[in-house]
C-alpha cells in the first residue's frame, strides 16, 4: 500500500497545529520543578534586553556589589554562583523583580533596581528566573528548589550532586 | 479533500494526546516518585553505642539532619528549630523521631553525641559510624562535607545544612532549609502526617 504524500503532510500539519495551540498553555513548569528549555530561552532573551546592562551579560553583577557606593546605593548583585540569588525562593525572586527588594533586604539597603511590573509580564519575569537558574551548578539548583514550597523534584540532576555547603564557619 | 481533513484531525489528536500525557507526567510524576532519589539503607551506631539500621525506624516519621557537635553555627540552630517544632506538633509529636547524623565521626563518638542530642529534646537520636558508613549516608542524602583547617591546628567542617523528612516507610518526602522557622515546619509536618 502506498501512502500519498498529501496524507503525510496533512498528518504533520495536524500535529503542528496541536503543538501551536497547546504550547502556550503547557510550557510553564510548576515552581520548583525542572526547567523548561523553551522558558529558559525566552528568559535568556529578556535577560539580555532588560537585566544584563546592570547585572552583567554573564550574570557577574557590578564590582563591589556587597558595599554601597559613594551615593549610598548598592551596586547590582551578581546572579551567578558568586551571588546569593540561589538563596531565595521563586516567589521572592518574582516579587523583588516585579516590585522591590525592600521586603527581603536588610534595613538601610538602597537599590536602584526599577520595579519591572508593567514593563515585563509575570511570565517574562518567571522566564528570566528560569534562565538564571539554568546557569547554576546542580548543587545550587538543588538548594533553591528546597526553598520552593510547591514541590521538590531532583530526578533531573546529574548523579553525585550534593547540596551546597551553606554552613561554612571559618573561625580561627 | 475530506480524506486529508480526516488525516489532519488524526495528526492533531495524536499530538495533543502526546502533549497532554507529557504535561501530566512532568507535573504529577515529579513529587510522587521522588522517593529513592534521596535517602536509603544505612547501618550506623546510635548515641547508646548500639548498631542501628534504617529498618529500626520503620513506622516513624523522621526529621533527618547532618552536622557535627563542634559546629558553632548552623547545626545548633537547626537542632533548636527541630526541638521547637516538636513542641508545636501536639499529639503527632509521638510519631516523629528527629535524627542527627554526624559528618565528623572522628570526634563525634556515641558518648559525645549522647549528651549533645539530649540537650535538644528527649526523643533525639544521634548517629555516628565508621568513615565508610558515614560517607555512604552523606552520599545517599546528597550531603557535602569537608574539613576546613583552623589556625589552632584543629578543623571545622564545611557542610550542607538542610532538613529531610522521611515517611514511615523510609521514603523521602521533602526538604526544608535549616533556617525554616518552627511554626512553618510544624504546620507542614502536621499536614504531612495523617
Amino acid at each position: 500500500m502506498k501512502i500519498p504524500l498529501g496524507q503525510i503532510v496533512a498528518l504533520g500539519l495536524g500535529a503542528a497545529l496541536a503543538v501551536a495551540i497547546a504550547m502556550p498553555f503547557i510550557r510553564h513548569a510548576p515552581a520548583g520543578l525542572r526547567l523548561d528549555p523553551v522558558q529558559v530561552e525566552s528568559g535568556r532573551q529578556v535577560y539580555g534586553q532588560y537585566c544584563a546592562s546592570c547585572h552583567g551579560s554573564h550574570l557577574e553583577g557590578q564590582a563591589n556589589w556587597e558595599r554601597p557606593g559613594a551615593d549610598g546605593y548598592f551596586p547590582a548583585p551578581p546572579h551567578d554562583a558568586s551571588g546569593h540569588t540561589w538563596q531565595h525562593s521563586d516567589a521572592q525572586l518574582h516579587e523583588l523583580t516585579a516590585h522591590s527588594v525592600y521586603a527581603y533586604a536588610a534595613p538601610g539597603y538602597r537599590s536602584r533596581m526599577p520595579a519591572f511590573a508593567g514593563t515585563l509580564s509575570d511570565r517574562q519575569i518567571d522566564d528570566v528566573i528560569a534562565y538564571i537558574k539554568s546557569t547554576w551548578p546542580a548543587s545550587l539548583q538543588a538548594y533553591q528548589r528546597v526553598l520552593n514550597p510547591a514541590g521538590i523534584d531532583f530526578k533531573d540532576l546529574p548523579p553525585g550532586w550534593k547540596f551546597p555547603p551553606t554552613c561554612r564557619f571559618h573561625g580561627s | 479533500m475530506t480524506n486529508y481533513l480526516k488525516t489532519l484531525g488524526y495528526g492533531f489528536a495524536i499530538a495533543l494526546f502526546a502533549l497532554l500525557a507529557y504535561t501530566a507526567y512532568t507535573r504529577f510524576a515529579g513529587t510522587a516518585s521522588n522517593a529513592g532519589v534521596v535517602g536509603g539503607p544505612f547501618t550506623l551506631i546510635d548515641q547508646n553505642g548500639r548498631t542501628v539500621t534504617d529498618k529500626d525506624f520503620k513506622g516513624r516519621w523522621l526529621i533527618v539532619y547532618f552536622g557535627y557537635t563542634h559546629c558553632p553555627d548552623a547545626c545548633p540552630t537547626a537542632l533548636n528549630n527541630i526541638g521547637a517544632t516538636l513542641d508545636q506538633l501536639g499529639a503527632k509529636r509521638s510519631r516523629v523521631t528527629p535524627i542527627f547524623i554526624t559528618i565528623d565521626p572522628a570526634r563525634d563518638t556515641a558518648a559525645t553525641l549522647k549528651s549533645y542530642v539530649a540537650s535538644f529534646g528527649p526523643e533525639f537520636v544521634g548517629l555516628t559510624g565508621s568513615d565508610a558508613a558515614i560517607t555512604a549516608a552523606e552520599q545517599a542524602y546528597h550531603v557535602y562535607a569537608a574539613k576546613h583547617p583552623t589556625t589552632d591546628g584543629g578543623y571545622d567542617m564545611d557542610h550542607s545544612s538542610v532538613l529531610y523528612v522521611m515517611d514511615p516507610d523510609g521514603r523521602f518526602v521533602t526538604n526544608f532549609a535549616d533556617e525554616t522557622d518552627p511554626a512553618t515546619l510544624a504546620e507542614r509536618l502536621k499536614s504531612l502526617i495523617p
